[in-house]
């Protein structure tokens, strides 16, 4: 691996920020005797979150042997407005790089209401009263976009497209390395191996490639922009779209939503449907997932949205030429 | 308040008549012809039903004659072309079904991509949008940022908020001269739909079916220290297989307080009164009428009926909306008279929205 | 007087002499086809004909006849033949193996509906009612069927069938009668369709063993008035049909329509022929049809014109012609060209042709009759800038399956050497025409009834490192150290000081 690349490291709240050490240790589980093993990490698909962690660390230490570390911190909730930080926690993760001599990176979430975006608004005040002057700001819904041209217009120009706007499909769940993924050909007469391949070269191709779309998200003040790593990969055309590409690392989302089955722990309506009741963040204690035992790479729910590992897809994006300019490693699942 | 509904290639002129006699003033559908087909098969859609043959019109004259049947029933028709993302290789071929569809004058386009907006905008295309649920409009700003650049006649809310959200939407949005419309009946999608990008395909069951009928592990989240836990058992033996090592403090810690997933299969148990819950629930799977009240007095518009691919459903369940929408008190007693299914209506699994008051009640016994 | 008067007058005629009865029927039936003019859809093709042409189909249909009509609409044949028989007081079925284009369909029995008195019924999934059998429609007076769910209904209700239809019109009624003439059954569901090549009037022991029937046959001996219709009959198939459905006396015989030139091209391998296809079609003035049958040819094609960077859509469909050569101005400019698989349906189309176009058949089908059929489509959707052309392999089954008895290879011997001359594409034409009626000899003479032939059947360990955090900067360390500030203290107590209240994980 010839070329620099960014590495950025995204915590969604403070109390992991404080134990990164923590997460970036490396342990040996080969090292584990299997039967204590299982007692620690059983079958239970919760679980992958953690031994995850354990094998993701070695792919990175692909970076550090080139001479590659960690320059920017990510921070901030994607997935769940409940969970947003507040701003005392914000401004501390940003004091949290400055001392680290990292660049800062504030990750705004999708899917927010009112209520979600007031809670933005406070955090880009604070950071605004902070004088983060170079400090950029994840994108993931159009309010929060509309309100940053409104009232934060200095932050043009620093605005990360996000992969919750970015919507990239994400075929993990079909994808199993060396396995064809089932097409239906009902009605098609073309080959379905021909259909196969085209699907996955459009699943490729994003929205931002389109030029006239394009010119409108450099005018809205977007100069990066993130995605997950997927299986069939990422076409990006020559010029990179005139922008700065970063790729999350080793959590992919597939689906996220408001409804949350570890809500749902206490009140089971919660799973379903979003009720006025204040959430009990059971989350901070539980993890609640599906067992899709059919699927190779396994998926993992944590809160209102199911991740997959990209372990299996992600030496494609390591060992060969990379052509995206920043690695955002997750160390623990970002909610 | 009226109802917008989805047709496909079984519904014919005759049908078309039939529904707007239930309420029905305007119609949407999509249109996937031979040369899409031929390149990108069914599960690269450009609207949101993947699933094949069946969901979508696929000749012009399916097209010609719907649109015509719906003109003259008085009804308005919109092409949905509400892909969440649609790569620029496709578009030209986007654009071939709008200028292929523009023949027959339809009365606006359901857009999810901002992409395909400025596209249909740069194509010289002047008719209004809906902004569908794909887009993922929560909020008032995220409608605002909309409707401040295209010539925007509706928003379709997410399915995923309370009631008092949307009534806050409602609220906020007064002055914005957008209609509002809610879904309200059929499949309500596990996740959030503008935030699930897996693939659907109708050769097989897709990440939505695999979720309900998955089963639901909760487990209690490792102790922070879980590192140096496993670190120390590198050299261990059987000898931590007892009380006060590491190990037994970190087993205690995933088994205390333990929680477990409801079960919601107790609920579609046989009832004994009115119809079992198993038939509306593959009826309707999701039903949410005793919301309808409060949709209509804040000022919701229109309520969404989505049922592209399910010819046979589409009667019964267009009849019960439009009781529903029509009725002086649509209250949940009324409701749950229309479904007749106790047991489907205790099971709030299947409630599209969060309506307190009709469990209320039974809650109390 | 109004149309829907005129028609209640005509059915309220007390029986009057046929030949009357017809005057007056084509007489209203002028006014009730140009009841729209301007219609492209309803009646549109039956307008288009010469007023001689039209009634003299008419007049051959309502005698008992399959009436060869090349393009025009042969469903607007059978409605006005079934209206006739309603006059007659016969309920009619009119029935179909080829797809029909459904909205088309539907504003032609508006037409009919319109005129107030006439019960329709549709069974089987070409007419849009999957699952719709004889049994639901009820009391009709009009219905369409799909032929097998129909003939289907014969085998498993006899008494059913015979009490309720008095008259059928078979669509592409060769099809019918000849191409799918015997059904297999199994457990009261069709499951194949055969024909036999040659009747020599014998019907082997083995077919009471088996579950077929003899559609020709049993509706021969009926007493159901039947006629029809056919885009293209050769010869051949017309004396078949005649020899085994043609009772004397009680049906009509059934003439030949006027053969389609075509010309026909051999090439010793798979590859040559395909290229050949390919080269040609680029070379075509307007837009491209390409038909063939097998995966194998049709797969190649679609890797050939992907070569040669023409882009190829493919379908099984008919009714995608008009929808694909409609569109594709920005998504592939320039020309189009469809590939169809199997037999493409000439009731899809009764309007204009849509474009300047060839078709091309990259395989010899079973029956020459088909290959009319096909040739019709192109006429149906193209202002045809040449005429159609069929190209066949020796490699091709069919071919390989005769070219011994046939002597295939000897005729091959003769192009190669004669390549060297200008006029060999001359002689490969002449000698492709030479072959095919070879090939249609010998399968004369082994596909009779002993040899029936079923066309149609009715599927980590992922390397860990040892012990070490994976990031060089220890942020505890860090944590420790002097503030960024500059203010002398340690960051924990300085910046990096949790403030009081805050809550700590």
């Amino acid at each position: 691996m010839s070329k620099k690349i960014e590495l950025a490291i995204y915590f969604p709240d403070l109390h992991r920020l404080e134990m990164i050490d923590d997460f970036l240790k490396i342990i040996d589980a080969r090292e584990i005797p299997s039967y204590l093993a299982t007692v620690m990490f059983s079958l239970n698909p919760n679980n992958y979150e953690f031994t995850n962690n354990l094998s993701s660390l070695s792919w990175l230490q692909l970076f550090q042997n080139n001479g590659m570390d960690f320059s920017r911190l990510y921070f901030g909730q994607e997935f769940c407005q409940n969970l947003i930080p507040p701003s005392d926690e914000v401004d501390h993760a940003y004091y949290f790089s400055r001392q680290m001599e990292w660049d800062f990176t504030y990750v705004t979430g999708g899917y927010l209401t009112d209520v979600g975006i007031a809670k933005v608004v406070e955090n880009l005040t604070c950071l605004r009263e902070l004088g983060a002057d170079d400090c950029e700001v994840v994108v993931n819904d159009w309010g929060v976009l509309n309100v940053i041209h409104r009232d934060f217009p200095e932050l043009k120009g620093r605005l990360v497209l996000g992969r919750l706007l970015n919507k990239q499909t994400r075929m993990n769940l079909f994808a199993q390395p060396g396995v064809n993924f089932p097409v239906h050909m009902n009605g098609i007469e073309t080959v379905e191996q021909e259909i196969r391949d085209m699907q996955v070269q459009s699943y490729r191709d994003v929205s931002l490639s389109n030029p006239v779309y394009l010119k409108e998200v450099h005018e809205w003040g977007f100069t990066n922009v993130d995605f997950d790593m997927t299986p069939q990969g990422i076409y990006r055309p020559e010029g990179g779209w005139d922008m700065t590409m970063g790729l999350y690392y080793p959590w992919s989302f597939i689906a996220t939503a408001r409804n949350c089955p570890t809500a749902g722990l206490a009140d089971p309506v919660r799973t379903f449907v979003m009720t006025d009741k204040p959430c009990g963040k059971m989350c901070k204690k539980y993890n609640c997932t599906p067992l899709l035992i059919q699927f190779e790479t396994p998926a993992v729910q944590r809160g209102p949205t199911l991740f997959t590992y990209v372990g299996d897809f992600a030496e494609h994006y390591f060992l060969h030429s990379p052509y995206y300019e920043r690695l955002i490693f997750e160390p623990c699942l970002p909610i | 308040m009226f109802i917008t509904f989805g047709l496909d290639a079984n519904d014919t002129p005759d049908r078309i008549r039939e529904y707007v006699k239930y309420g029905v003033e305007e119609f949407f559908a999509g249109f996937v012809p031979r040369d899409w087909l031929s390149k990108y098969g069914w599960e690269v859609c450009p609207n949101r039903r993947p699933l094949g043959g069946g969901y979508n019109f696929t000749q012009v004259s399916e097209l010609a004659e719907m649109s015509e049947a719906v003109h003259k029933a008085g009804a308005r028709l919109n092409l949905a072309i509400n892909a969440h993302d649609n790569g620029s290789e496709r578009v030209p071929y986007l654009r071939d079904m709008v200028e292929t569809m523009e023949q027959f004058n339809p009365d606006g386009y359901v857009v999810a991509d901002p992409a395909i907006m400025f596209c249909l905008k740069e194509w010289g295309i002047r008719r209004p949008l809906h902004i569908s649920t794909g887009t993922g409009c929560f909020s008032m700003e995220s409608i605002k940022f909309f409707s401040d650049k295209f010539n925007i006649r509706r928003v379709v809310i997410p399915r995923k908020l309370s009631i008092s959200e949307i009534a806050r939407i409602v609220e906020q949005t007064r002055g914005m001269n957008v209609e509002l419309e809610v879904m309200i009946i059929g499949y309500r999608c596990y996740f959030n739909d503008e935030n699930c990008h897996s693939i659907h395909s109708g050769a097989r069951r897709n990440l939505c079916g695999d979720m309900l009928l998955a089963k639901m592990h909760a487990s209690n989240r490792f102790p922070d220290d879980w590192k140096d836990v496993a670190t120390d058992l590198h050299a261990s033996g059987i000898e931590v297989f007892k009380e006060g090592t590491r190990l037994n403090e970190f087993a205690r810690h995933l088994t205390t307080n333990q929680m477990t997933p409801y079960d919601y299969s107790v609920d579609l148990c046989a009832n004994g009164c009115g119809v079992e819950a198993v038939l509306p629930k593959t009826l309707y799977q999701n039903c949410g009428l005793c919301s309808i009240k409060h949709f209509r007095d804040m000022g919701i518009d229109c309520l969404k009926v989505p049922l592209r691919g399910a010819t046979d459903f589409k009667m019964p369940t267009l009849a019960i909306v439009h009781a529903a929408m029509t009725a002086p008190d649509p209250n949940p007693d009324f409701c749950r008279k229309l479904i007749n299914s106790p047991a489907f209506c205790d099971a709030r699994i299947h409630c599209y929205y969060d309506v307190p008051e009709a469990h209320v009640k039974r809650e109390n016994g | 007087m109004s149309l829907i008067e005129g028609w209640k007058t005509l059915r309220g005629l007390t029986p009057v002499p046929r030949a009357e009865l017809m005057a007056r029927f084509l007489q209203w039936i002028e006014e009730f086809t140009y009841e729209d003019a301007s219609d492209p859809v309803v009646f549109s093709s039956w307008r288009g004909l010469n007023p001689k042409v039209r009634e003299g189909y008419l007049r051959e249909a309502i005698s008992g006849s399959i009436v060869g009509v090349c393009e025009a609409s042969q469903l607007e044949l059978g409605i006005l033949y079934g209206l006739f028989q309603i006059l007659e007081r016969r309920r009619c079925v009119i029935t179909s193996i080829l797809m029909y284009d459904l909205p088309n369909m539907r504003k032609l029995l508006d037409r009919v509906r319109s005129l107030g008195d006439i019960k329709i019924g549709l069974m089987g999934a070409i007419c849009g009612a999957p699952g719709k059998r004889l049994a639901d429609c009820g009391d009709f007076d009009l219905a369409l069927s799909d032929y097998f769910e129909f003939m289907g209904t014969m085998r498993r209700n006899e008494d059913l069938f015979f009490e309720k239809v008095q008259s059928i019109f078979l669509l592409e009624g060769d099809l019918c009668l000849y191409s799918n003439r015997i059904l297999a059954f199994e457990h009261g569901v069709p499951r194949a369709s055969g024909l036999v090549y040659k009747s020599t009037g014998k019907v082997p022991e083995e077919w009471s063993n088996q579950d077929f029937i003899d559609v020709a046959s049993r509706l021969s001996q009926s007493k159901i008035a039947i006629a029809g219709s056919a885009s293209r009959i050769s010869k051949f198939t017309a004396e078949e049909i005649n020899k085994v459905f043609c009772v004397p006396g009680h049906r009509r015989k059934l003439k030949a329509t006027p053969d389609i030139g075509y010309t026909a091209f051999t090439f010793r391998t798979s590859d040559e022929r395909l290229s050949a296809v390919v080269t040609d079609v680029l070379k075509c003035e307007g837009n491209a049809i390409v038909v063939a049958c097998s995966d194998q040819v049709i797969g190649m094609l679609q890797e050939e014109f992907r070569k040669s960077g023409q882009p190829a859509s493919v379908t099984s469909r008919a009714a995608d012609i008009l929808t694909f050569f409609q569109m594709g101005a920005n998504a592939e400019p320039g020309k189009r060209v469809l590939i169809i698989r199997g037999m493409p349906s000439t009731l899809i189309w009764s309007g204009d042709p849509i474009c300047k176009g060839a078709i091309f058949l990259a395989e010899h089908f079973i029956s020459p009759d088909m290959h009319g059929k096909i040739f019709t489509v192109g006429k149906q959707a193209f202002e045809e800038s040449q005429p159609p052309r069929l190209y066949f392999a020796l490699e091709d089954g069919l071919f390989e399956i005769y070219s011994e008895d046939a002597g295939f290879e000897r005729l091959f011997k003769v192009i190669d050497f004669t390549e060297k001359y200008d006029h060999w594409k001359q002689i490969r034409r002449v000698f492709a025409k030479s072959m095919v009626t070879r090939l249609h000899r010998i399968r004369s003479e082994s596909l009779t009834e002993e040899l029936p032939l079923f066309t149609t059947s009715l599927t980590r360990s992922v390397p860990l490192a040892t012990g070490k955090s994976v990031s060089k900067k220890k942020a505890s360390a860090k944590m420790e150290a002097m503030c960024f500030c500059g203010s002398g203290k340690p960051f924990k107590e300085c910046h990096g000081k949790r403030k009081s209240g805050m809550p700590k994980g």
